[in-house]
């Protein structure tokens, strides 16, 4: 019996080992005309009309153009529009268009189609969560709630020019056009496609949902050409899988997991290709300004001088933020606007004040969070220690997302770690939703802060043309907030990639909306 | 006989069906978070957020009229759309299944070969060595982690030795459906070596094991035709279970592997709240539990003729 099982074993183990080895073989090589990316999730839509992540916003970008977009300064530059008039009154803008623009599709693009495009935001029958971004055109509110088909202030003079006007001045609007939900698409006639026809410079060719996307090089695009034959987008959820997939040459770009900062820039042999970019973005501790104690602006006040943020930023999060002198990032603020007070770090002062304080609330006070995200629990617990130091006494509590969002959309929660990235790089877009009266809630106003006189000067500065007088109402608004600190302002998150040796005119973008086309990258790798 | 046993039990499976679904349907709507928080986005004001809760209809106080909506429907053949990407929950879990079914079937094929093949050895090889490796081995298969085991073979097989891809399904090779397979199969097989290993030790001193071999039977044809086969009842329930389980899709292996299967599509609906969806994967493992059962039964009657489907 033994000597029989020792062949079957040895059989076995030679099949299994055979098979093994057969089925390594079907393991094939890449190709270097594609660009390799990763999605650490698939993205929910590529209609422009629905996109709201920002992986979706990115990959939009090579798919669609819109009439104007960002570059890699943030400065608004000629996409579909060539030039552009805006009446004296700022609430005319005229829009000359390329002719020679098509969509993937064949069809030659023109003011029609752009209509037809924003106008499909505004369409009450596709409920687009974005619809808000044309609010400031005359007739969409209309327009939305179902009252009309049309939009009056889309107005298509002829083929090739194209007017918006608004219903009071917004100096932002340009900026606006340059969000992803005002990229220029045609929907297709079937009832669901999550994609649309573009005119960019490339084109879907395939969406397996939860796998891999395929774009290819749209060849009648009407700008300079990428480079790139194709851009192939894996899912790939794992992060060290897909540092493995990066180290063994399967990914050209990969955004560089927090666990394996330090072994990038430091330690691997790809420091040399190490990017960075200051994003737009804020991080925050928000206080329910209608709820006791945090509606006091002395508790908020104790909490803004008790937390070492720059023992947080140096130690915990390896320098990967800049500290926050407000909630408007410095790229957009420049050297005009001043903002003061400045926000500081002083443990004595806060004990002041804090036993200057009643204290007759409910004890434990409490901290929420999004539950899941490591760095934010760390980022707390440090929070939570500073305040301890000082005899505050607080509980994190860590919130499913969406149950997270309802809490603090509704009111409910008192004290919470959230961030906010831009939607077009404009100090309005970090000042009028997140402050503003009327944007209580989901709208952007979370930390619900009801200030007149802020509101006056907010609304004051978004329909001024004026650049000194529109930077001079946008410091006095500042300096409301910083006196009353609804926000505890924490940092402004960097985005570090890596890149293959082999990847060239890499640039990395500071929003990502639509900037990065695929353009100029290309891929120059030896035999 | 057996095709109104199958019948009967599709019949008795349809109250299953229903009574699933309505618990479910129950506990989504009592559970905290609400769907719409993953569909709008920012910037969105109260009442654009009421309008679009009307268009989509995801009102939590109307649960019984959605619900007796949704049976209906899905009578019809529609089983809704996903609140978040739109895309018709059929077509969600259709692209999806097959390749969940792929790692599943390997994997249980793997574990069945690998975990009976040294349940089998286990038995019969009467050396300490062995004895003390299988122990080792199946041991290790239990008690360790999936993510882990799968981590570390992507770090010999992709990192070190780099002849495996770490991730992704390619275009169908099968060098990337192993190293999730053998993850997915590690446990198994551990299970089934030694539950194989303990049946073949009852059995093997039988005394039917005895008349076949005093009536001069091969020893080969002893083990795999005589004991094997009695040895198989409480092998094949487990084969059941797991299987089963693969089929509703194993979260972890695909997630480290980046294998699009139902169990990673599942487990994004759910931090979504993506009710439709969650309800499709609900109705999906129903059903493939109910399957797999009816299965298993008929699986019993050819292991053990004794038994028979009533």
């Amino acid at each position: 019996m033994n000597c029989c099982m020792q062949n079957y074993i040895k059989i076995y183990v030679t099949g299994m080992i055979f098979c093994f080895l057969l089925s390594a073989c079907g393991f094939r090589e890449r190709s270097f005309d594609t660009l390799h990316l990763r999605l650490n999730k698939d993205v929910t839509t590529l209609d422009p009309a629905y996109i709201v992540d920002v992986d979706g916003g990115r990959l939009a970008a090579y798919l669609y153009n819109g009439l104007v977009r960002l570059d890699y300064d943030l400065n608004i530059i000629p996409d579909i529009a060539m030039r552009w008039d805006i009446s004296d009154d700022a609430t005319r803008y005229r829009f000359y268009l390329r002719d020679d623009v098509s969509f993937t599709d064949g069809q030659k693009l023109t003011a029609h189609h752009v209509k037809t495009a924003f106008e499909r935001l505004l369409d009450p029958k596709l409920a687009s969560p974005r619809s808000w971004i044309f609010e400031k055109v005359r007739g969409a509110e209309e327009m939305i709630q179902g009252k009309s088909d049309s939009a009056t202030g889309f107005v298509v003079v002829d083929d090739h020019t194209f007017d918006i006007i608004l219903s009071e001045p917004f100096s932002p609007f340009l900026s606006v056009l340059t969000t992803t939900n005002a990229l220029i698409a045609l929907p297709y006639n079937d009832e669901y496609v999550a994609y649309c026809i573009g005119t960019g410079p490339f084109e879907i060719k395939l969406w397996e949902r939860g796998n891999k996307m395929r774009f290819e090089r749209n060849e009648s695009y009407f700008d300079i050409k990428p480079k790139l034959s194709a851009i192939l987008i894996r899912v790939i959820p794992e992060d060290f899988t897909a540092i493995t997939e990066f180290e063994n040459g399967k990914i050209d770009i990969l955004e560089i997991p927090r666990a394996e900062f330090e072994y990038f820039t430091e330690k691997s042999g790809f420091k040399q290709y190490v990017h960075s970019a200051a994003i737009l973005n804020t991080y925050y501790i928000g206080f329910n300004c209608q709820q006791y104690p945090y509606s006091l602006a002395q508790f908020r006040r104790t909490i803004s001088y008790a937390v070492n943020r720059q023992l947080i930023a140096d130690k915990f999060l390896d320098s990967r933020v800049q500290l926050a002198d407000s909630p408007v990032p410095p790229a957009l603020l420049g050297t005009e606007i001043k903002v003061y007070p400045k926000q500081e770090y002083d443990t004595e002062k806060a004990k002041v004040l804090f036993s200057q304080l009643q204290r007759d609330w409910d004890t434990p006070l409490k901290l929420y969070i999004r539950s899941g995200d490591r760095e934010t629990e760390g980022v707390a617990e440090l929070i939570q220690h500073d305040l301890a130091k000082i005899g505050m006494d607080i509980q994190i509590e860590g919130l499913e997302w969406t149950t997270f969002k309802e809490k603090t959309d509704v009111g409910e929660v008192g004290m919470f770690i959230l961030s906010w990235w831009a939607d077009y790089p404009d100090i309005e877009n970090f000042l009028f939703p997140l402050f503003h009266s009327s944007n209580l809630g989901g709208a952007g106003n979370r930390v619900r802060y009801v200030n007149d006189r802020f509101d006056r000067l907010i609304e004051q500065a978004k329909s001024t043309i004026d650049k000194d007088n529109q930077n001079k109402l946008y410091e006095q608004a500042l300096h409301i907030i910083m006196t009353d600190q609804p926000w505890v302002c924490l940092w402004h998150k960097k985005h570090f990639t890596v890149t293959q040796p082999w990847v060239r005119n890499y640039r990395q973008p500071s929003v990502h909306t639509t900037v990065e086309k695929g353009i100029d990258i290309f891929i120059e790798k030896g035999e | 006989m057996p095709f109104v046993y199958f019948l009967r039990k599709i019949m008795e499976s349809v109250p299953t069906l229903i009574g699933v679904t309505l618990i479910t349907f129950v506990l989504l709507k009592l559970a905290p978070g609400d769907p719409i928080y993953s569909i709008i986005g920012e910037r969105v004001t109260q009442d654009r957020e009421t309008m679009i809760r009307e268009q989509i209809d995801i009102s939590k106080s109307a649960w019984p009229k959605q619900y007796v909506r949704y049976i209906s429907n899905i009578f019809k053949g529609d089983f809704g759309s996903s609140y978040v990407t739109k895309q018709p929950v059929i077509e969600g879990f259709s692209s999806r299944f097959p390749n969940t079914l792929r790692l599943a079937g390997i994997s249980i094929l793997l574990a069945v070969f690998s975990g009976i093949g040294l349940g089998i050895a286990g038995a019969y090889v009467k050396s300490p060595f062995f004895e003390k490796l299988l122990m080792i081995l199946t041991t290790f298969g239990i008690s360790t982690p999936v993510f882990w085991f799968g981590l570390l073979l992507i770090y010999i097989f992709a990192r070190v030795l780099g002849v495996l891809p770490a991730s992704g399904m390619g275009d169908g090779e099968v060098a990337y459906i192993i190293l999730p397979a053998v993850t997915l199969a590690s446990r198994s097989a551990a299970y089934l070596a030694r539950m194989t290993r303990t049946s073949f030790d009852q059995v093997k001193h039988a005394r039917f094991v005895l008349a076949a071999r005093a009536r001069g039977i091969s020893s080969q044809s002893v083990v795999l035709r005589h004991t094997l086969k009695n040895a198989l009842i409480p092998v094949i329930t487990l084969i059941g279970l797991d299987f089963g389980s693969y089929l509703n899709g194993s979260v972890l292996t695909e997630t480290i592997f980046g294998w699009n299967g139902v169990g990673s599509y599942l487990v994004t609906a759910i931090s979504q709240r993506d009710y439709p969806v969650i309800m499709g994967g609900v109705l999906l493992g129903t059903v493939i539990f109910i399957v797999v059962n009816i299965v298993m039964d008929f699986l019993y009657t050819l292991a053990d003729p004794r038994i028979e489907l009533k």
